[in-house]
């Protein structure tokens, strides 16, 4: 800016500005025609509410995103539909199989290859074999028809071999010692043909299961074997094992009704196995095997007492022997839960076992406990003699169908003992033969 | 980057959506605008290409039940300066006070029930509860599902009476009917399927329609009863979700946590027991096309209302407690080794009527009540919000709450006076829950110089008619500023206001004795020589929920 001859301010443009003034345009972008038709165009403010928001949709109308599954849920859907499902419920395929042994056996784990979808979900199969950290093994392969004739009639075919590698042993009968405690390694080789009829929707179950059985006894793995803690012939079967056949004979009854957390009424379940030892004819003898269970809810189901009552009984004929591996036994997770696994052996036992649940969440009871229970050796001597009692606190995890997991802590003057395992207390009979 | 765009673009949604829409948006310029308040929400034309919104139950559950606390208060955004929620894409204001008794019985069942012949094209068989999808006589598609057979009426009941309570709230709904009929009067399309429980799909044959005929119960002469839905109309885009917003959707600016709609959701859902509402219970609709298309969003599946958990009856903690154990009451249960009764576990339930379930009024607490697991628009929730649906719940009167539960044709009329009567109860808990809460004064208005109002605890007969204590303002519109009158205690405008008064703004804060936390403070413009409400303010005690 300079001074004129009379003294006013004036501009002058300096040579060379138009160069300037058309680079510094092409600099930012603009044209001065484009700049005041912009600014002629640039909307109002909005003047009302309804301008407000229209504004603001067509703003974020200018920055859509397509919809995109968050980091978190991309990784638990990934994890959940390519490890989760194939692995531990694979519907069809290779997967998971977790437990399956015998208790005592430690946790398991192995691969399962199953078919459920094959005859239009009528044919069930599949193959698996499991490991324990205890070194216990287990392979069983297993096809059936679960629901012929509207749900009327099922079949099943299986095989398993089961290798459980210290069984515990104290001695025979109810006042076997602590100090008696011995291990051995059983081996059952098992094949079953099973059909059963359904009756009643399902409140009714007959059916017959016919099989073998291949026996192995030997020292277990750990300290102190049977075989060498006993003498063989105090001990019936520690040393000959035969081979049987055995058939069984089943009837179910189902009257419980489903609950929010416990069935009510009323569950009974009979069988009869019958076992032929085709080696030594010296072992053949039948084991009747029944179980009452009965729960009662309250607290709009809420509560539950659950009552159960087992007895196991052998029957021998013309001198025959029980082995002593076949032989009824308590102390587990599922009887006397005080006392040490394969605690008391004999012919003969009984069990009764009450427990106090609790809803503490849909999927969390507890439940205090009492089980008491006895050993003897001859159908005669039925009663509660010599019995043992246990008592303590149990935190179980569940579904509405089932609990899956669960924790019980039983007390008895042998001790405490910790258990923790997946299966229901009172469940179904289940016999390694 | 890309990532990084994407969160930018969602903050900026969320701050225009803070600028665009009212209720406690500290938007710059004059607090009221000329249209307000607004009753119906502006929408623009969508994109042409937006894709389904997928949600996974399981996540839905895990997410929101393992990160549960309860949020910070954050304001309710969503409604327009008298704190009401204008129509939009979400919410219709149903006028109930001029809804016949045919229209709420008919809700939004506009197309009428199944036709026959049913086609069946594809079914399920997993689980006791069956379903299948059919074609009636017209080509209309009906989405189908039976009661449990521990419990007949139950679940097509509450399917088809709690889509008439909801149309009728406000929001959309699906048509749901119940269907008696003939088994032989569906008959299966020749390219009907059916999906095994292993999950597999096959060509469905007359043995498998068979038994999934088997599994829907039988009426005493011979018939099925079932709900039938008819599919939305539109393009289905997938559930919605009850936080965050649709980043394809340019209507979508509110974060659905913050929508006084989804906030007050849980009031109708605390009176109805809907204790499923999540995620995978909605559905949005692309409806229309071109410059019409939007997407509408839907409530469905009201099968677990009421008594009903759809396959069961309800579980009594159903409505108390989450499922995924987080409360004290639960670390109680174990502490004291059951010998604590929760009063869920004490209460009387209907046993006698299998087709009401596990329903009551007793011992219910509409603050306490809680869905399955948290849903985040519930949680956030503030008393504000639950005031504007408590205001909902109490307009149905005795009569039109009887009317929509007849319409699940129960078949032993005690059924419908029970339900009746327990709905009946727990409207009124939820009136003297949260009118306690705000100062329940409505229809606001100054006539002959006098502000009147109607307290709604009052109409309702929750409390005696208290004395109340007025605070006269001028309102600076354009800055926001107030000034008090002195000595303007009564309901008369004072004289100050009224001279000169042409487009100016008034206020009233009205407090009532006793009651001096809680206050609602009117704003008045005047237009052509009378006042007109403009806004509402409501001091709320809590100002938000524990």
């Amino acid at each position: 800016m300079v001074r004129d001859n009379s003294g006013r301010r004036v501009f002058v443009i300096p040579r060379g500005f138009p160069h300037l003034l058309l680079l510094f345009i092409l600099f930012i972008g603009y044209s001065p025609g484009a700049r005041a038709q912009q600014s002629s165009e640039a909307p109002d403010p909005p003047m009302t509410r309804t301008e407000q928001i229209t504004a603001a949709e067509n703003e974020k109308a200018q920055h859509l995103v397509p919809l995109e599954l968050p980091r978190g849920e991309r990784i638990f859907l990934t994890t959940e539909q390519k490890v989760i499902d194939p692995l531990f419920i694979p519907p069809n395929g290779l997967g998971l199989m977790v437990g399956g042994l015998p208790t005592g056996g430690g946790f398991a784990l192995g691969p399962q290859y199953a078919r459920r979808d094959l005859l239009r979900d009528n044919l069930v199969t599949d193959i698996s074999a499991v490991g324990s950290t205890k070194l216990w093994w287990r392979g069983q392969t297993s096809i059936e028809t679960p629901s012929l004739f509207d749900g009327h009639l099922s079949t099943r075919l299986d095989a398993a071999y089961e290798d459980a590698a210290s069984v515990f042993f104290y001695g025979e009968g109810p006042n076997s010692s602590e100090s008696g405690k011995s291990n051995f390694r059983r081996e059952f080789t098992t094949a079953h043909g099973e059909g059963a009829v359904h009756l009643g929707g399902n409140r009714l179950t007959l059916g017959y299961r016919v099989g073998g059985l291949l026996v192995h006894i030997g020292p277990g793995r750990l300290s102190d074997p049977t075989t060498t803690v006993y003498a063989g012939d105090s001990i019936p079967g520690l040393f000959r094992q035969p081979q049987f056949i055995t058939g069984t004979g089943f009837v179910h009854l189902d009257f419980t009704k489903q609950g929010f957390s416990n069935p009510s009424g009323f569950r009974f379940q009979a069988e009869n196995t019958q076992f032929w030892d085709k080696t030594w004819h010296a072992y053949s003898f039948d084991l009747f095997d029944t179980q009452a269970e009965y729960y009662f809810t309250f607290a709009n189901g809420m509560r539950t007492l659950a009552f159960r009552a087992r007895n196991e009984t052998t029957f021998v004929q013309n001198n025959q022997q029980v082995p002593f591996y076949l032989q009824p036994t308590l102390g587990s997770p599922d009887d006397l839960r005080g006392y040490d696994r394969y605690r008391f052996y004999g012919n003969d036992s009984s069990l009764v076992s009450a427990e106090y649940r609790w809803s503490v969440a849909e999927t969390v009871e507890m439940a205090v406990f009492a089980d008491g229970g006895n050993i003897y050796q001859r159908p005669g001597l039925i009663g509660f003699r010599d019995a043992r009692g246990d008592g303590g606190i149990g935190f179980r995890f569940k579904n509405k169908e089932a609990t899956f997991m669960r924790f019980d802590l039983g007390v008895s003057p042998e001790g405490v003992h910790v258990w923790f395992v997946f299966n229901p207390i009172f469940g179904p009979l289940h016999h390694s033969f | 980057m890309v990532c990084l765009q994407s969160h930018l673009r969602t903050i900026a949604s969320f701050l225009l959506a803070s600028v665009a829409l009212v209720g406690g948006a500290a938007a710059q310029g004059p607090r009221f605008l000329p249209d307000d308040p607004i009753t119906h929400i502006p929408e623009v034309p969508l994109p042409l290409q937006i894709k389904p919104q997928e949600v996974d139950d399981l996540y839905d559950f895990a997410h929101n039940s393992i990160r549960y606390k309860m949020p910070a208060p954050t304001p309710s955004l969503g409604t327009n300066t008298l704190g009401e929620v204008p129509d939009s894409s979400w919410y219709t204001n149903r006028d109930l006070r001029r809804m016949t008794r045919e229209e709420l019985q008919r809700g939004a069942r506009s197309s009428g029930g199944p036709v026959p012949p049913f086609t069946v094209v594809a079914a399920k068989t997993e689980g006791v509860s069956p379903g299948f999808r059919m074609l009636d006589g017209r080509g209309h598609t009906f989405f189908v599902k039976a009661d449990p057979p521990s419990n007949l009426e139950m679940a097509t009941a509450s399917d088809v009476v709690g889509a008439l309570f909801f149309y009728a709230i406000g929001y959309n709904t699906p048509e749901n009917y119940i269907l008696t009929a003939n088994p032989e009067k569906f008959q299966l399309s020749p390219k009907a399927s059916i999906t095994e429980p292993s999950g597999k799909k096959h060509p469905m044959r007359e043995q498998d329609w068979r038994k999934v005929l088997n599994l829907i119960p039988r009426l005493p002469n011979g018939q099925i009863r079932v709900m039938a839905s008819l599919s939305i109309h539109g393009k289905l885009m997938g559930p919605h979700l009850y936080e965050g917003v649709r980043s394809d959707d340019p209507n979508d600016l509110i974060p659905h946590q913050q929508r006084r709609d989804l906030r007050g959701l849980a009031v109708f859902a605390a009176w109805l027991n809907h204790t499923d509402a999540k995620s995978a219970n909605s559905m949005d609709a692309l409806d229309g096309s071109g410059s019409e298309a939007r997407i509408v969003h839907y409530l469905l599946d009201f099968g677990a209302l009421f008594g009903s958990d759809s396959t069961i009856a309800k579980d009594p903690r159903h409505g108390r407690e989450f499922t995924f154990p987080t409360s004290k009451a639960q670390l109680k249960q174990v502490s004291t080794f059951g010998l604590d009764f929760p009063d869920w576990e004490t209460v009387h339930y209907p046993s006698e009527l299998k087709s009401v379930g596990n329903f009551t009024a007793e011992a219910f607490d509409p603050l306490k009540w809680k869905e399955n697991y948290p849903n985040p628009a519930f949680r956030a929730m503030l008393p504000a919000d639950a005031y504007w649906a408590a205001k909902k719940v109490m307009t149905f009167t005795d009569d039109e709450i009887r009317a929509i539960v007849e319409q699940g044709q129960f078949s032993n009329p005690e059924a419908v006076d029970y339900i009746t009567k327990t709905l009946i109860a727990r409207r009124d808990a939820i009136g003297r829950a949260w009118f306690r809460r705000v100062l329940p004064v409505e229809e606001l208005r100054i006539e002959n110089d006098e502000v009147r109002f109607e307290n709604l605890a009052v109409r309702y007969r929750f409390t005696a008619a208290p004395t109340y204590r007025y605070e006269w303002f001028h309102l600076d519109n354009q800055t926001g500023a107030k000034k008090v009158i002195p000595d303007s205690f009564s309901p008369t405008v004072p004289s100050e206001l009224t001279a000169g008064a042409k487009g100016a703004y008034l206020g009233c804060t009205i407090t009532s004795e006793g009651q001096g936390d809680l206050s609602t403070t009117a704003y008045f413009h005047e237009e052509n020589g009378a006042w007109r409400l403009v806004g509402i303010d409501r001091k709320t005690n809590p100002p938000s929920l524990p």
